[in-house]
């Protein structure tokens, strides 16, 4: 079938006039969206070191709630609409399906967002990221949060049709690109993480407008968790399809085996839906037997997939550069890596990153006994930190240093920024995530205004060093909100003044 | 290539530094799986399980009924209870406190009630970083032995609304 | 079966891999001693 596309002289990629521009007008939505919280997050993070102090206790807690759901959920979420477009319509040189189905997810994402951003802000919603019951927040909050959910549900959707259409007409004929495959395995995770979020939220904004009578706390839990932890299984995919995607763009890398990195993707698909209870290994209600089968058991299988998909993709780069020469030893395929090409060393940082600071200490906070010492504790954001920002974030850097050029035909600005860029953030990030492990690890807990105590009835003081991981967390922090920012000037730069391509 | 569709056969044998790190990572996989039922035959620090529904109302008066039998002193303007070891004790959380202060014996197991009458708590006990989840309506019975003595803080470590960093409690161990 | 299926294909990734499995034994084992510093509890 023919439909109005151009061939990209970067990539060789044949783009599509629909996808393109909803690509475009995702990606720069997430990147200002990241920058909005980001400076959320500085805000928070100039609280909690001590020696600044700066929000009072309810902004305090208003910020923390908006640096969570843009930072983790806006502009994850939105850059992961531009990529189920890339992976289902530009990887498979197919068209946009439906081009009034991307269009109604734009809007209700964007008009979701700025309702639950003006309800938080505007203290309505003082209830933070989780909104455990019997917390309650104004009725349009959770609409706000539905209206959101609801449109990323639509791009998940879209992603079945658009590949459907393509195998229809004729673009591929067996399977998906491997990227593809794990885009897809995100849009299946992001279908059943989006039912619990219905599940959950639907009752839980009728009992704020006083229809239902009550929410069971222990059950909003069960299923709340069930939207929270799964949907971060769609960032793990999506970040591993942009490992793949880069690894593949730059060194024509092909993976080791096509059938072990595939089953891994289906392991996610299949075992963390339940494995999202670790997240009430210290709750009362469930039995162990339940808590080890579902956590535990259940989320060492989709570990599994993690730790295969962290060998495959720097052996499938180490494969590509060998090839093209660097076969001294062990590592001079390493040392001759273009590390000047953010886009590279972003991927490289976030793989590591991922690895040793966000899935070590993942599967250990999820172990069953471990998460006595650990739950709700500093080392717990500690970890997420390393995960959704160390990984995700980075990679999703990483992946937009490359897509910018290729979708809005332009140069990235401050060449010499954007290459500095990947490395200051990561040191940033890795800075603060094990700091704030380091902190938890004495027993500071998260989402905290005060870990001086100094209105409670019975003073507390922390062991001494733990000012110096709270001072350093600060630092840290510091560092990554320079990186963020030369990630966002370098970015929406390229995206408005760069040098044009023909 | 990651970008197009694999062609031929893509079903084919892992190579060997694959096959031997798949089979290094399901074995450690394996291991930190089977510590978690092993710990609860041969570890002496596991998380509870037992737990019941209990009303708001019930819990008050379970609270005051042991303050009534139990109170020793007062401290901060909070009742100090020293519980019977053979009896089960109350531990309350409430915007924004823990009731009431527990004085206990060093190397004694209690059976400790914890529940919340409003919202949502973290249950964290420092210096020693143990934490816990108190949720309204439900009574969580945890056999608890502390094999330190000294003063013990407890935490809230849940959001519990705008005072919840005021929320700190006390544990006398002696 | 090819020779493409014999021997390391990438031997680098395999030892930057072993390294990452020893810190998280490593890393696993000190909760596991930390665990123990707690009071006793079921």
């Amino acid at each position: 079938m023919s439909f109005e596309k151009r061939t990209c002289e970067i990539s060789g990629l044949e783009i599509e006039k629909n996808s393109e521009s909803m690509i475009k007008l995702n990606m720069a939505t997430a990147i200002i969206f990241f920058a909005i919280g980001g400076a959320a997050g500085l805000l928070v993070l100039l609280t909690r070191w001590p020696a600044i102090h700066l929000l009072p206790v309810e902004w305090y807690y208003r910020w923390l709630t908006a640096h969570g759901l843009l930072a983790l959920l806006v502009w994850i979420i939105f850059f992961e609409v531009a990529l189920v477009h890339f992976g289902s319509v530009t990887l498979l040189k197919s068209r946009l399906a439906v081009p009034i189905l991307s269009k109604i997810t734009y809007g209700l994402m964007l008009g979701g967002t700025l309702l639950v951003v003006v309800m938080v802000l505007g203290g309505q919603a003082d209830v933070l990221f989780t909104s455990y019951v019997p917390l309650q927040a104004h009725p349009l909050y959770y609409l706000g949060i539905i209206l959101f959910a609801v449109g990323s549900l639509i791009a998940f959707i879209h992603f079945f049709i658009n590949a459907v259409v393509a195998k229809k007409e004729g673009e591929y004929k067996r399977t998906l690109p491997m990227v593809s495959f794990g885009i897809m395995a995100a849009s299946i995770i992001g279908i059943m993480s989006i039912a619990h979020g219905a599940a959950i939220y639907i009752p839980t904004f009728l009992w704020s407008l006083g229809i239902i009578e009550t929410i069971d706390p222990s059950a909003y839990r069960l299923v709340w968790w069930g939207l929270g932890h799964t949907s971060q299984q769609i960032n793990v995919c999506m970040m591993v399809a942009c490992w793949y995607g880069i690894a593949a763009f730059l060194f024509k890398a092909k993976p080791a085996s096509e059938k072990l990195c595939r089953s891994a993707f289906v392991l996610y698909i299949l075992f963390i839906n339940v494995a999202s209870e670790h997240h009430l290994l210290v709750d009362p209600v469930f039995s162990t037997w339940h808590k080890i089968v579902n956590t535990s058991y259940v989320m060492h299988l989709a570990v599994l997939a993690s730790m295969i998909h962290a060998f495959a993709v720097p052996a499938s780069i180490e494969m590509g550069l060998r090839k093209q020469g660097y076969n001294n030893g062990l590592f001079e395929w390493l040392k001759k890596a273009p590390w000047g090409n953010p886009a590279f060393s972003a991927t490289f940082i976030s793989i590591v990153l991922f690895g040793f600071l966000g899935g070590t200490t993942g599967v250990i906070f999820g172990t069953e006994q471990f998460s006595i010492i650990r739950h709700n504790t500093w080392a717990i954001t500690g970890h997420f930190h390393g995960t959704v920002v160390a990984g995700t974030t980075i990679a999703f850097m990483g992946m937009a240093y490359f897509l910018i050029p290729v979708f809005f035909k332009r140069d990235l600005i401050m060449p010499g920024v954007a290459k500095l860029q990947p490395f200051v953030y990561g040191t940033g990030i890795t800075i603060l995530s094990i700091t704030m492990m380091a902190a938890g690890t004495f027993g500071v807990p998260r989402r905290h205004w005060d870990y001086n105590f100094s209105d409670a009835p019975f003073g507390y003081q922390f062991d001494s060093t733990v000012d110096i991981f709270m001072g350093l967390v600060g630092i840290g922090g510091l560092i990554a909100v320079v990186g963020g920012a030369m990630f966002v000037f370098v970015t929406l730069g390229s995206i408005f003044k760069g040098n044009k391509r023909a | 290539m990651a970008i197009h569709e694999p062609q031929g056969n893509w079903w084919q044998p892992l190579s060997k530094d694959e096959k031997i790190w798949f089979i290094l990572a399901l074995v450690w996989m394996l291991v930190s799986f089977l510590y978690m039922p092993i710990q609860h035959f041969i570890g002496v620090q596991n998380p509870p399980s037992e737990s019941y529904r209990v009303s708001a109302e019930d819990f008050e008066a379970l609270i005051e009924a042991q303050e009534e039998k139990y109170t020793v002193g007062e401290e901060n303007g909070f009742p100090v209870v020293r519980p019977n070891p053979d009896e089960p004790v109350y531990l309350k959380a409430s915007m924004w406190e823990w009731t009431p202060v527990l004085e206990l014996e060093k190397d004694k197991t209690y059976k400790i009630h914890l529940s919340s009458v409003d919202l949502v708590h973290g249950f964290s006990i420092q210096p020693i970083n143990l934490n816990l989840m108190v949720i309204p309506g439900i009574d969580y019975v945890v056999n608890l032995k502390p094999t330190s003595s000294g003063d013990f803080r407890i935490l809230c470590n849940e959001f519990c609304g705008l005072g919840h960093h005021t929320m700190v409690g006390k544990i006398n161990v002696i | 079966m090819s020779d493409e299926h014999n021997g390391f294909h990438a031997p680098g990734t395999f030892v930057l891999a072993i390294i990452f499995l020893v810190t998280f034994i490593l890393l696993w084992l000190g909760h596991a001693k930390w665990l123990t510093d707690i009071w006793e509890m079921y």
